[in-house]
């Protein structure tokens, strides 16, 4: 091998002490150095260029030759390519180059060699993200000067195209997350992803114009007081979430993601007591209320569907802590049974939110209610994880087990209203059905006032039954957590006395 | 660290992919600075073994131990010494070689001056220095090899895993790449290097591990391997002056030997007596008895040969 003298070095320019990429994460640097080049950057940069320049130019000469009603179709044109060109650049081109991004390095296992580093899967997750939004603030700004010039055509309202600047941006961010999430999925998963997502682009506009000027974009509906906030603080939950998840397809299995996916809905239930007390129940802490249970009903379904085993150095960091501390720590472990104890504590927590929000005078929510509710959904989510134990051990891996007996169990219930409304001679079907798992949940959000309280009564019964038999199910994962616990403190000792 | 702790210690390895043992009770020691060859045909489970030490997939059984850490349980504490070359390699698009490297070594944590002096070495070790503003998928075969081992060694790893490194090289650049792994040895790096090109294992490696059907047959030395395995077979070639006949009689009348192929000026034979003391007894005798010998050397297998013939034998337990 032939060895070149030390020349001017030609990494040099890139190294200097000192340089700006010596500031950020090395996973941005490298992402923002690939992207700024990439193809697609480029094309659009340009091609956006020029497309609202011919636009300008032509609104421009229409706005001078032409009527008072030319000038006002050049402007409304001009502001139509203006908005349409950043809602495709933020909504469908930014979130699909994440889908692809990442889903490269998974199908050519350049992940493989970004692990071996001190790079960890949320790193890589993050760095993607954050630099797909850099560039594409970098192609809004490029945009805006056009949306400038248009306030000579007529009249502009420059703070409402700032909110909905902003508002596109959130949602860039939010779907940019789901893309990254998307790339671990199966291809159909993927395919049917991109054309619901290309349906549902058609709305976007009319949804965040109807947003940022406060309203809900149908019925003349308003926004609650405080409940846009809300609005973005759930969208960063959310945002969080689909990265968390996105790290998840990418992970190896010594990394530990557990605990910032199951804190994020108890995040999200944190201004209901905080609202409560500072300014006492009101329509946005209910609204909140039910959007932390239906986070928390996501959250508690991924990680039930799990079927993980810890490994040593996931506990670690707990061997040394406080007996408490190791016991929350307990519900922080990859795998259903740990997830068992998070969703229970989980479920406990929304009804002491619901608890608050039931103060005389405000809006109210019947305690009775959703504790019976809460028992159903309990019910529904861990039925699975029963089902789950006792499957063949090849059929654990993935979600599939839990997802198909989820479905399965859900689709009882509109099967059992489409029978007994065909023939009302197997009404019981319907009584039957009102008691099992996920479908009794159905039952109770349809009709709720249907249910009997012998019904009740054997819901109860069919929920302690579940739950029991999880427990039960769930000796083996907390005996293989003791076994590696008693290991590590051999190894420990013989090292000690070594 | 006690001396007596093995590098790499690696005990009944097992994976299983949808209820096939790619990787069946595998165990075996390395010592520290050895270059190893990991030997085995397509699916024989070596690249399913190398993923495993290098922390990239986790054993269904078995323990690996990296310098008496356990791996498969703390992955992340021996990442930093490990150095993974897999058997093909993606480019980054729209990245030049200078980019990659530097990306690369600051997710090692190298920042500033210290990462300066890494890039250069490694760039002046592995001779990317030139391909340094080159877009990293315009270059050939050799210089993506290159590239990779570059990358490879930015973290000064310890121990190198090196999957079909030479898969697709020209006998220049392969040349080029036994020197560079010469080189590392001197520098005092475990390999272990997984080829299908025995030969070149063979002349780089202190080391065999043929493995087969997910299980090791045979480890040992290199030149033991070539030798004809436990050492009680050897293979000599027995030159004579004149007639060839009067030596086929006398080797036709030896339980001992078993010619192998009879040559224009002489045999090739193999002596499957026992010792080395046994061979000279052997050779002094065919001089006695009359034979006109004037050449007689012991020839090494090829790698090959001793590879399908150990192929035959029952695995090492």
């Amino acid at each position: 091998m032939t060895t070149t003298n030390p020349s001017p070095s030609t990494f040099a320019p890139t190294i200097a002490r000192g340089d700006f990429p010596a500031w950020l994460p090395a996973m941005l640097v490298k992402e923002l150095r690939q992207g700024l080049r990439a193809r697609g950057f480029v094309g659009a940069f340009i091609g956006f260029q020029v497309l609202m320049a011919i636009v300008m130019m032509v609104g421009a000469a229409q706005s001078m030759l032409g009527s008072a009603q030319a000038r006002a179709l050049a402007f409304n044109t001009a502001n139509g390519f203006f908005w349409t060109l950043i809602t495709v650049q933020l909504l469908l081109f930014t979130p699909g180059r994440a889908l692809g991004s990442l889903q490269l390095e998974v199908t050519t296992r350049t992940v493989d060699l970004l692990l071996l580093t001190r790079l960890n899967a949320w790193r890589i997750v993050t760095g993607k993200w954050v630099s797909l939004m850099v560039q594409a603030v970098l192609l809004l700004v490029s945009i805006l000067p056009y949306g400038i010039v248009r306030y000579f055509a007529g009249s502009v309202d420059l703070v409402g195209d700032a909110r909905q600047c902003a508002a596109l941006l959130g949602g860039a961010g939010l779907l940019t997350a789901a893309g990254l999430w998307g790339a671990g999925l199966g291809k159909v998963i993927r395919i049917l992803g991109v054309v619901v997502g290309v349906f549902i682009f058609g709305g976007a506009r009319g949804a965040i114009t109807a947003f940022t000027s406060g309203g809900l974009g149908f019925a003349g509906i308003r926004w609650a007081p405080g409940a846009q906030s809300l609005v973005w603080f759930d969208g960063a939950l959310l945002i969080a979430f689909f990265l968390v998840a996105a790290v998840r397809n990418i992970a190896p299995p010594a990394e530990n993601h557990t605990l910032l996916a199951r804190a994020l809905p108890l995040a999200a239930l944190l201004p209901v007591p905080v609202g409560a007390i500072l300014s006492g129940p009101s329509v946005a802490m209910t609204a909140q209320l039910m959007f932390a249970g239906f986070f928390l009903l996501l959250v508690c379904m991924t990680q039930l569907a799990s079927y993980d085993l810890p490994m040593s150095v996931h506990f670690r960091s707990a061997r040394r802590r406080a007996a408490g501390l190791r016991v929350f720590l307990r519900m922080t472990l990859p795998g259903w049974p740990s997830a068992l104890l998070y969703t229970l504590s989980g479920a406990l927590l929304w009804l002491l939110g619901s608890a608050l929000l039931r103060i005389p005078g405000g809006p109210g929510i019947d305690l009775a209610r959703a504790s019976w509710l809460a028992m159903l959904m309990l019910t529904g989510l861990i039925f699975p994880c029963v089902v789950m134990a006792i499957a063949p051990q090849k059929a654990r891996a993935g979600a599939g087990v839990y997802m198909a007996t989820f479905v399965t169990a859900g689709a009882l219930a509109p099967l059992a209203y489409a029978l007994v409304s065909m023939s009302s001679k197997i009404a019981t079907l319907k009584t039957v059905v009102a008691v099992l798992p996920v479908s009794s949940a159905i039952f109770a959000l349809v009709e709720p006032d249907a249910v009997s309280a012998g019904q009740v009564v054997a819901q109860g019964v069919v929920g302690l039954v579940v739950i029991g038999a999880a427990w039960w199910q769930a000796r083996f994962y907390w005996q293989h957590l003791t076994g590696l616990e008693l290991r590590e403190r051999r190894e420990a000792t013989a090292v000690t006395a070594g | 660290m006690s001396t007596t702790v093995p590098f790499l210690a690696v005990r009944d390895l097992v994976r299983r992919f949808e209820g096939v043992r790619a990787v069946n009770g595998v165990s075996f020691d390395l010592p520290a600075g050895a270059v190893v060859g990991l030997i085995g045909a397509n699916g024989a489970g070596k690249t399913t073994a190398m993923r495993m030490l290098a922390t990239l997939d986790l054993p269904d059984a078995g323990t690996i131990k990296l310098n008496g850490v356990n791996i498969v349980e703390y992955p992340n504490e021996v990442r930093a010494r490990i150095g993974w070359m897999p058997d093909h390699f993606a480019p980054y698009p729209d990245t030049t070689v200078a980019d990659y490297l530097d990306f690369f070594g600051r997710a090692h944590g190298l920042r500033g001056a210290d990462l300066a002096r890494r890039l250069d070495e490694v760039a002046d070790f592995t001779d990317v220095r030139v391909l340094a503003n080159r877009p990293m998928d315009k270059l050939s075969k050799g210089q993506t090899q290159r590239l990779c081992l570059a990358r490879t060694l930015l973290n000064d790893p310890d121990f190198l895993i090196l999957d079909e490194p030479a898969a697709g090289l020209d006998p220049k650049a392969r040349l080029e790449f036994k020197n560079l792994v010469r080189v590392l040895r001197e520098r005092g790096k475990t390999i272990l290097i997984s080829s299908h090109i025995l030969s070149e294992l063979g002349e780089m490696c202190d080391t065999l591990i043929l493995m087969d059907r997910g299980a090791v047959m045979h480890h040992g030395d290199t030149s033991t391997i070539l030798r004809g395995g436990k050492g009680t077979t050897c293979l000599m070639h027995i030159v004579v002056h004149g007639e060839v006949a009067p030596l086929m009689q006398w080797l036709a009348l030896r339980p001992s030997w078993k010619v192998t192929e009879e040559l224009r000026n002489g045999a090739r034979a193999e002596f499957t007596g026992g010792d080395p003391e046994g061979l000279a007894t052997e050779l002094r005798r065919l001089v006695r008895d009359g034979v006109a010998v004037v050449d007689f050397h012991r020839e090494e297998r090829r790698l090959e040969e001793a590879f399908v013939e150990m192929l035959r034998e029952p695995p090492v337990l």
